[in-house]
């Protein structure tokens, strides 16, 4: 429950900050978010002194955890020696692990935000291919740039993007056409709708961006073969294939979703947890001969504090300590949140809630409801009401997930962080079984 | 269904999250101001969603400043999946 105290310090807060929050989707009710005080390991504390399970980790950024010790003396110590210059001594270090350890990054660039990244991506694929539309999907996620966020394309004619009522991802705004006149928007995991379109106007796509698991749209995994079949597709008809593993990846492993499933898209955009989570990075990583544009000076990719050191830092630190003894960082993480798992579908079992928990371990997502979900659109509105009242209701007893039911553990994550999920997570599912038979 | 079916369902399910008597809601009540917090707008558009057997978005309601506008939009909606 949020208390008056955090109440009246984010209606203070509310006076010069558009809403009380730092950034803001198309979810027009009033909220309070939670203002916290300090933070350990797995756990946050709020204004009150009200301590919290972290499975939120800053939208899935913080896969370091709070507090952990290497990295942040790796941080201090850059602080201190080299805060800021435009390229420094860490550099080569940083890229080397990246490039070992994601099958794409033959050549990479770094920036800040994962919305960057990807207008940089599409950017470079123009430029490669010399065509102007790229191909996106149904419920995935890729910045909040005016191209390629939210709208709603016809099932019928022209995969044609546009704005429509009530769209969460929709906003006021946006640059006239700007959506309409860039992509085509298709629903995922048919690779037979991709090469229809492919079929009809492969010579005006320039791109085809994906999730390879999209996380955005409720964890779905890809079809089997679908990664696999959209690569070649892409070869065919000389579209760019861009996996955007700004969640993917380190959190499926440190070779993203490529590795895992063997494909390697032709550029890969990385943010969020590449470094750690405790300061802002994002990488534009891809083939040698495509990022040669960069070189070549033929495509502008700018930014006051790209390469920055506190940033590069990060990602040495954050690759050496997630990379030590053969990835053991992660796989006990896996082990842990896996258990959670376990525990809350045995919960819902009891409270007679339909749960499903679906997806990576390191980014899965929870949904109300009886099957897993195998295809974005199949993410209905009745599915997604049922999952924010959970995830409200996770918080009001101590644990907090992610937008809209994501859950995303970290490396310190311990066998007591599972005891505390598994004294409190039953009655979250029990309140949220109340809503759920009162809108039956 | 006709529109003022329409309103009529809105008003009802309002008045049941909120405890009021649906006559006592004005349709012309502007949405954002008629005091409902997340959860609840959630349960009442979820349940109009059940009762007019459309999909809507949780957040279409908000688009509309008023009950009658909204239900105007559903209106619409149903015609056109007919």
């Amino acid at each position: 429950m949020i208390s008056q105290r955090n109440i009246e310090y984010n209606n203070r807060v509310k006076q010069y900050l558009p809403g009380g929050v730092h950034y803001n989707f198309n979810l027009p009710w009033q909220e309070t978010p939670l203002h916290f005080i300090k933070a350990n390991d797995s756990r946050v504390w709020d204004i009150d002194g009200n301590e919290y399970l972290d499975l939120y980790a800053r939208f899935g950024a913080l896969i370091i955890g709070h507090g952990n010790e290497e990295y942040n003396e790796c941080l201090k110590e850059t602080i201190d020696r080299i805060l800021s210059v435009s390229h420094c001594d860490i550099d080569a270090e940083a890229m080397e692990l990246v490039a070992r350890y994601v099958p794409s990054a033959e050549m990479i660039r770094f920036g800040l935000s994962g919305t960057e990244i990807v207008q940089n991506a599409l950017r470079l694929a123009r430029a490669w291919t010399g065509k102007n539309r790229f191909v996106r999907f149904e419920g995935h996620y890729h910045g909040n740039a005016d191209n390629i966020m939210g709208g709603r394309a016809p099932r019928k004619g022209e995969p044609v993007p546009s704005d429509f009522i009530g769209d969460i991802k929709g906003t006021a705004g946006r640059a006239h056409e700007s959506l309409e006149s860039q992509s085509y928007l298709l629903p995922w995991n048919d690779a037979s709708v991709l090469e229809e379109l492919l079929i009809k106007k492969g010579d005006e796509i320039a791109a085809v961006i994906t999730e390879p698991v999209c996380v955005n749209g409720g964890s779905v995994m890809p079809a089997p073969g679908y990664l696999k079949r959209v690569r070649e597709l892409c070869d065919k008809y000389n579209a760019v294939l861009i996996f955007d593993e700004i969640i993917t990846g380190f959190r499926m492993g440190l070779g993203g979703a490529q590795k895992e499933f063997g494909v390697i898209p032709d550029i890969t955009t990385l943010g969020k947890a590449i470094a750690g989570g405790g300061v802002p990075v994002s990488a534009l990583a891809g083939k040698k001969e495509i990022m040669q544009l960069l070189t070549d000076k033929k495509v502008i990719h700018a930014g006051t504090f790209n390469g920055y050191p506190l940033g590069t830092a990060a990602v040495k630190a954050t690759l050496e300590i997630l990379s030590r003894n053969n990835g053991r960082a992660i796989a006990g993480m896996n082990e842990k949140i896996e258990l959670m798992h376990d525990v809350m579908r045995s919960e819902a079992a009891k409270a007679g809630l339909p749960l499903v928990i679906q997806g990576p371990p390191g980014c899965a997502a929870f949904h109300c409801c009886e099957d897993v979900i195998e295809n974005t659109c199949d993410y209905t509105y009745d599915i997604m009401t049922l999952d924010i009242i959970l995830n409200n209701n996770l918080s009001k007893n101590g644990i907090l997930v992610s937008t809209f039911s994501r859950i995303y553990p970290n490396i310190s994550i311990s066998m007591e962080d599972v005891e505390w999920f598994r004294e409190r997570v039953g009655a979250a599912l029990r309140e949220t079984k109340e809503a759920y038979d009162e809108m039956a | 269904m006709s529109k003022e079916d329409i309103i009529m369902t809105i008003k009802s399910e309002i008045g049941a999250i909120l405890m009021q008597d649906a006559d006592s809601i004005d349709e012309e009540t502007n949405l954002l101001k008629i005091g409902v917090s997340s959860i609840q707008a959630l349960k009442i558009i979820n349940r109009i969603r059940k009762k007019l057997d459309i999909d809507i978005s949780p957040v279409a309601m908000f688009e509309y400043k008023t009950i009658s506008a909204f239900a105007g939009y559903l209106y619409e909606c149903r015609e056109e999946a007919v």
